[in-house]
């Protein structure tokens, strides 16, 4: 059941010192009944995914109908230039001349799947977003280099303090902090 | 406004009624010399100097472009290229390869010929079909006060020359200095390179076989195209020109530039290949150098109706008119010369300086004000004089007709002393240009690249007497498959 | 090949020393030691002198590039040795040249990630940094080798105008307008990707308050969050799916300059494999060529180890021997064809006047390369080093011999001429490379020449214990 999430913290941070650890503590994490939690680590770990029960992203279909919309916006350009809007006799070629557009309409569709990978990815991950609460503990600095923590949030349903204090110490990490807001 | 009344002829003399019968009739009447009887003298002949001098001989000749150097200040006669040597700003020596090869030269080579007591510093050229143990000589150059651009160009051949002796010079000595000239030359591959571009035959074989132009080359078939080929309704331009009786004179080239205001470039822009001339003849030789064939080919743009240029072009600047022209839009050329080098008759000309005088402000009316003058960075072409056939087209239409043929004469097709080039409407079978093109003898240049160029040339019947010219012409040994 | 996701308990050495091959990285790294011996060649304050050098010697040629470019929209393309009929020369050979060497960068980002090759993890940053270079020393030829750049700088784009004219889409050159800007920003956004997870740790590492605020916003405020990386490595994948057909098409694009025109020597059917294979040939010469310095100087050798230097050998071998059969296939197509003009045109490669280039290159790209297969060879740097400045002036002569004795000598032997270039001409060449060679010391001293995250993966302390798959 929700309780008032306490404004005065985020969440509790425990932080591990190799990725095992992190996806053993994800794990346990998960069967103990926390949901709002996430996992920091300095190298994508697959396995996390899995342990944290991360949605498949909807990044690749973005991805194909931005290529889609890339593909047909390029041809219809060439089409549209050369049938329509100013159609001219260049060596006698005919005005569609489609295999001679299929170069250009190739490269748009490629630059509109990566131009919407690029947007898309960065956009569902919500960044850049300067500030984030983790930032505050100390320790967090080496989340970048060499150590791998787990944070569970207060919103989580199942967050008491002092519970969940105790939880993250039984997965056996370097250490808990709390993390400001 | 009064017009003031015309002045009323004072009576005339009786001296000047005749001196007008006089030049009337073109004689003065009873004033003939009295007839007399005159004998042959033979013996005169018995006395003529039978023995051919030992040594070279120099002929001087009036320049194919500065004629006796009056012409030396014009910068359209100096970058002309002259007839058969395509020589630029400068005369030379020239020899024929035998007599060079004899004495050791190259192109280029500056040679002192010494005769009597005077001597001339010139380079040499080698000029194919030249007699040999001769060197013609050009007059009017090496002048030292002609203008700004005639002063100091070329080698006056008059420190050579002296009134006993001012057109023959018997017994010259040339001996070679080792220096080098630059002499610069439009086209310095004289050779087909067993190429058919020129289609010769004799008139037996052509008796034998009235298609032979066709066969000389493998062409494509009618109607060999992918898509369907573009009907032209209304006017459709078209040029031929008649090899047979082309002399490579030149005037054409010169018409040209005067009429499109073709920029002069100057001796070291023509020696890297970079001289405009829209309309240049090419001269090709074949057969023995001493004795060759020589064929002049004028190539203007062919104006092909599946112009390899216009494909390429990135900004649509060259494209296909309704009437077939490939137009030359200046304005919208980006200059990425694409379609020059897609030219594969390489008749595409590009501002590689700002060629054009800019400044001057006189030269506002030598040049032809219906013809954009070219900034640099802008190709340019031949256009079938567009802005004569806009002229044409326009009174045509004020007077509610047709164009006639023969009312739009190129620069090129006015000039032409002999009328080798041909232009007119083809969509109109009574023109001179369809009855040309009707000849079995007209084949397109490099027709096998399926370019279908709208000029085309008129392939040369020779009748070579057998006894003086036993090869046989350029042609007729290779069969094209 | 090696195999990246085995679960072996077996580490680096004991692999090393039962086989020849050489590790990826050596052993006995962890993620602190990878991220400090990489990470501090751009956080230190110090700057090695050698540093000032060679960015001295890059800025003066960077200056004769400004020099060169002043001149030559002031004057025009005449300062050029081009003529009629060869109108394209060192323009359009620098222009091809420095997108070839472009494509390795993309091929060791994006193929090699494909196909899970570990060994492209310690060069492809700096690969791909020489790509975006090289686009960027490349896409000024296409611009300024026009008569007017001023115009030709908008009018090759497709917008709305006055004129209602619009690009004529035929051309190869409006595809070259959009293959390679799509490269250049496909090839962009990939690096910058790969980048954001090191600026986070540089923002984490760095000690001057300005180095963190920069690292900061370049970082984009990146956490590590799983969430994020799940994302992130999709986007990668993606990413690197895109850039794959994308390299293959740019490259073949070009080749389309010359391989839709009508001229002997440029029509010809073989120019997209060709060309592709040849830019991959120099590319990689170019990444060893940077790769041995940088490792030498930087102490990187743990990192861009033997397996680096012989894999990149093996590619070039590879990549020559493609190129070395299109020359064959050029050879005799010219010959089985009884085109009178293409028959002309290789013997004049082979006999005319620029035949001392054209068997250079033979001797190059065809001859020396075969030293490529020797062990001696492949372990031994220095030679290495030179073998690959020799592949690049291949390379270079490739593209003249196909680009200046094509047009030289064409259908009508009335229009033959000769090219020479001038000062000018070299000048702008020289001048790239200090553009090129500027823009790569700058980026090895402020940003991170090999992907720290990416190499912290191939650490042995990366993989997980026990039943996990790592």
């Amino acid at each position: 059941m929700a309780h008032a999430a306490e404004p005065t913290l985020h969440g509790l941070m425990a932080e591990f010192e190799n990725a095992t650890a992190l996806v053993d503590a994800a794990t346990k994490a998960r069967l103990a009944g926390y949901r709002k939690m996430d996992a920091y680590s300095p190298i994508p770990i697959e396995e996390l995914n899995e342990a944290l029960d991360l949605k498949r992203t909807r990044l690749p279909l973005l991805v194909l109908l931005g290529g889609i919309f890339g593909g047909l916006s390029g041809f219809a350009l060439e089409y549209w230039v050369s049938v329509i809007a100013y159609p001219m006799n260049v060596g006698d070629r005919p005005l569609n001349s489609w295999p001679q557009f299929i170069p250009v309409t190739f490269e748009t569709t490629v630059l509109g799947a990566a131009l919407t990978c690029f947007i898309g990815m960065w956009a569902l991950n919500k960044l850049p977003q300067p500030y984030h609460p983790v930032f505050n503990v100390e320790a967090f600095g080496r989340a970048s280099t060499d150590r791998f923590f787990l944070v569970i949030e207060t919103t989580d349903p199942r967050f008491e303090r002092h519970a969940t204090w105790k939880f993250l110490e039984g997965l056996h990490p370097v250490g808990v902090s709390e993390v400001a807001p | 406004m009064a017009i003031a009344p015309l002045p009323t002829a004072a009576p005339l003399s009786p001296f000047d009624q005749e001196w007008r019968r006089w030049l009337h009739d073109g004689l003065i009447p009873n004033t003939a010399f009295a007839a007399k009887t005159v004998a042959l003298q033979g013996a005169a002949i018995g006395a003529a100097p039978s023995a051919v001098p030992a040594g070279l001989e120099v002929v001087v000749r009036p320049d194919p472009s500065v004629y006796d150097g009056r012409f030396v200040n014009n910068g359209w006669l100096q970058e002309l290229p002259k007839w058969l040597t395509k020589l630029t700003w400068d005369n030379a020596a020239l020899m024929s390869p035998g007599t060079a090869d004899k004495l050791n030269l190259i192109s280029g080579d500056v040679v002192d010929i010494k005769h009597g007591s005077n001597t001339l510093r010139i380079p040499v050229w080698l000029a194919p079909g030249h007699a040999a143990d001769v060197i013609t000589i050009h007059l009017g150059y090496g002048r030292e006060r002609a203008g700004r651009i005639g002063s100091g160009i070329g080698f006056g051949i008059n420190s050579l020359r002296t009134t006993a002796t001012p057109d023959f010079l018997s017994g010259v000595e040339v001996t070679k200095t080792g220096e080098s000239y630059e002499l610069v030359s439009t086209q310095d591959h004289w050779s087909l390179e067993g190429r058919n571009l020129v289609r010769v035959a004799t008139t037996e074989q052509f008796q034998q076989d009235p298609n032979f132009a066709a066969k000389q080359e493998h062409q494509p078939l009618v109607g060999l195209t992918m898509f369907e080929e573009r009907k032209y309704e209304g006017y459709a331009w078209g040029m031929a020109i008649d090899q047979n009786v082309c002399t490579g004179c030149n005037s054409c080239v010169v018409a040209c530039q005067a009429e499109n205001n073709v920029p002069v470039v100057g001796k070291a822009q023509v020696a890297n290949g970079r001289e405009m001339h829209w309309l240049r003849i090419d001269r090709y030789y074949s057969g023995d150098l001493e004795n060759p064939d020589t064929y002049h080919q004028p190539m203007p743009c062919q104006q092909c109706e599946s112009a390899p240029c216009e494909v390429v072009c990135p900004v649509a600047a060259t494209t296909h008119s309704d009437e077939g022209l490939n137009d030359m839009v200046y304005n919208r050329c980006v200059g990425t010369r694409y379609c020059s080098n897609n030219c594969p008759y390489k008749v595409r000309r590009f501002n590689f300086l700002l060629y054009s005088d800019w400044d001057t402000a006189s030269f506002k009316l030598a040049r032809n004000p219906d013809v954009t003058v070219r900034s640099r960075g802008v190709m340019e072409k031949c256009t079938y004089c567009v802005q004569r056939i806009n002229l044409a087209r326009v009174t045509s239409k004020l007077e509610d007709r047709q164009i006639r043929d023969g009312e739009v004469l190129t620069a090129c097709q006015s000039a032409c002393p002999t009328e080798a080039i041909v232009f007119g409407n083809i969509n109109d079978p009574q023109s001179a240009v369809s009855k040309v093109k009707a000849s079995t003898l007209n084949y397109p240049l490099l027709g096998e690249l399926n370019t279908r160029p709208r000029t085309t040339y008129v392939a040369i019947v020779r009748n070579p007497n057998t006894e003086l010219e036993p090869t046989r012409p350029l042609g007729t040994e290779e069969e094209g498959h | 090949m090696d195999k990246s996701h085995a679960s072996v308990a077996m580490s680096a050495e004991t692999k090393a020393l039962l086989s020849r091959t050489p590790a990826v990285i050596e052993p006995g790294h962890t993620f602190e030691s990878v991220t400090e011996s990489i990470g501090h060649v751009v956080l230190s304050k110090r700057t090695p002198i050698g540093w000032f050098l060679g960015f001295f010697i890059a800025f003066i040629l960077l200056m004769i590039l400004n020099l060169t470019i002043g001149n030559l929209l002031m004057k025009g393309i005449g300062i050029w040795g081009n003529n009629v009929p060869v109108g394209w020369a060192f323009d359009i050979i620098n222009f091809v040249w420095w997108i070839g060497i472009g494509h390795a960068g993309t091929l060791i980002s994006a193929i090699l990630l494909l196909f899970r090759q570990q060994w492209r993890t310690s060069i492809n940053r700096f690969a791909e940094a020489m790509t975006l270079f090289a686009v960027a020393c490349a896409a000024m030829f296409p611009l300024l080798h026009t008569g007017r750049p001023w115009l030709a700088i908008y009018w090759l784009f497709p917008y709305p105008n006055t004129m209602g004219i619009w690009p004529q889409f035929r051309s190869p050159l409006i595809w070259d307008v959009f293959a390679v800007s799509t490269y250049g920003t496909v090839s962009a956004l990939f690096w910058f990707t790969g980048l954001v997870p090191d600026m986070a740790t540089l923002r984490d590492r760095a000690k001057s308050p300005f180095a963190r605020k920069i690292y900061g916003m370049l970082s984009l405020g990146w956490r590590g969050s799983a969430k994020h990386w799940q994302r992130y490595e999709t986007a990668y994948l993606l990413l690197a799916g895109i850039s794959t057909p994308l390299v293959l098409s740019v490259h073949s694009v070009v080749s389309f300059d010359f391989a839709v025109s009508v001229l002997p020597g440029w029509h010809a059917t073989i120019f997209p494999p060709y060309f592709v294979a040849g830019a991959i040939y120099s590319g990689f010469a170019m990444v060893m060529t940077l790769a041995i310095p940088l490792r030498k100087f930087y102490h990187l050798e743990d990192f861009i180890t033997m397996r680096h230097i012989h894999n990149m050998t093996k590619v070039m071998l590879v990549t020559g021997m493609i190129v070395a059969y299109g020359y064959s296939q050029e050879a005799f197509f010219a010959w089985y064809s009884s085109n009178p003009y293409e028959q002309y045109m290789m013997y004049n490669r082979m006999t005319g006047p620029y035949a001392v280039f054209y068997w250079s290159l033979i001797a190059i790209n065809a001859v020396m390369i075969q030293l490529f297969w020797f062990r001696s060879v492949r372990d031994n740097i220095p030679f290495l080093f030179i073998l690959s400045l020799l592949v690049n002036v291949g390379m270079w002569l490739e593209r003249f011999i196909i680009i200046v004795t094509s047009l030289h000598r064409d259908f009508l032997p009335s229009s033959w001429d000769m090219y020479a270039p001038t000062r000018w001409d070299f000048g702008m060449f020289a001048g790239t490379i200090g553009l090129f060679l500027a823009l790569f010391f700058l980026f090895i001293r402020f940003l991170p020449a090999i992907a720290i995250f990416e190499m912290r993966t191939i650490v042995p302390e990366a993989k997980l214990k026990a039943e996990h798959h790592g």
